[in-house]
């Protein structure tokens, strides 16, 4: 019986051992991946603010808009 | 005790960012409706980016799917070794508890059950080391155990309710909305 306990709790101790390896490594690979994801949204946002101040001649009209707006398209339309 | 709980990836639900769009009014200029709408286009494709890269980081570890056992520990033949098993848990006391040995069993079935149905990568890992202490548990007649494994469930994904979150947007209201707009006028 003392053989079959030691074996019991060996197979308890591996078990915690490998699942807590299993849940640091998925903690760092969250705590990376959100750290790009965010990083990603931020260069989004500048990306975003430097169209918002992008100049545009306001006596183009709808046309200039249009012509300005189509000149963006390249890069907007592609991941 | 041990119990053996899935693990599920905790990402934080993303922040809906704002969009220029929702800045313009009917007598916006065009210069700045189609900055805009250039704009936006741009937070879109990152918020996109930022939603895939979070999903990325719950995919399974590279280790993840070799469930051979490290040295050291017990193997899934059963092979013993000269690890100690504590009887409190070193890193936290959620599960900690003592059992007899039909009890463990009957919690190993349960746990082998729970890791079955998870969708975690780490099923692969500790599932035969459960299995090993369910059959071990079986053919032990009367022992008494005292041990605490803390697998850190999430709570998060335990209690949030199968179904749309509350935030989703509800198309058949919209649509139902728009229906009982008055036609807007012809340019």
């Amino acid at each position: 019986m003392g053989a079959s306990i030691g074996r019991q709790n060996a197979a308890v101790a591996d078990l915690k051992a490998r699942a807590d390896a299993e849940v640091n490594a998925m903690a760092a690979s969250e705590t990376a991946a959100h750290r790009e994801a965010a990083a990603a949204l931020d260069q989004a946002q500048q990306q975003a603010q430097a169209l918002s101040d992008a100049p545009i001649d306001p006596n183009a009209g709808c046309a200039g808009a249009i012509r300005w707006g189509n000149a963006q398209a390249a890069e907007l339309s592609s991941w | 005790m041990p119990v053996a709980t899935p693990v599920y990836c905790q990402v934080a639900k993303p922040d809906q960012p704002a969009l220029p769009l929702s800045e313009l009014k009917a007598d916006s200029a065009p210069d700045d409706t189609i900055r805009a709408y250039a704009a936006t286009v741009a937070i879109l494709k990152g918020a996109v980016r930022e939603r895939d890269l979070a999903i990325e980081g719950c995919a399974a570890p590279v280790n993840a799917q070799d469930p051979a056992p490290q040295g050291g520990g017990a193997t899934p033949s059963g092979a013993a070794t000269d690890v100690k098993m504590s009887p409190t848990n070193s890193d936290g006391k959620r599960y900690q508890g003592t059992g007899r040995a039909s009890e463990s069993a009957a919690v190993a079935n349960g746990a082998v059950g729970l890791l079955r149905k998870s969708p975690h990568p780490a099923r692969n890992v500790i599932r035969p080391a459960v299995e090993e202490a369910k059959r071990t548990a079986h053919n032990v007649s009367s022992m008494r155990t005292e041990v605490g494994v803390e697998l850190r469930p999430c709570a998060a994904a335990a209690e949030s309710p199968i179904g749309p979150s509350p935030g989703r947007h509800d198309f058949r209201k919209s649509a139902e909305r728009k229906s009982r707009r008055p036609p807007s006028p012809r340019l």
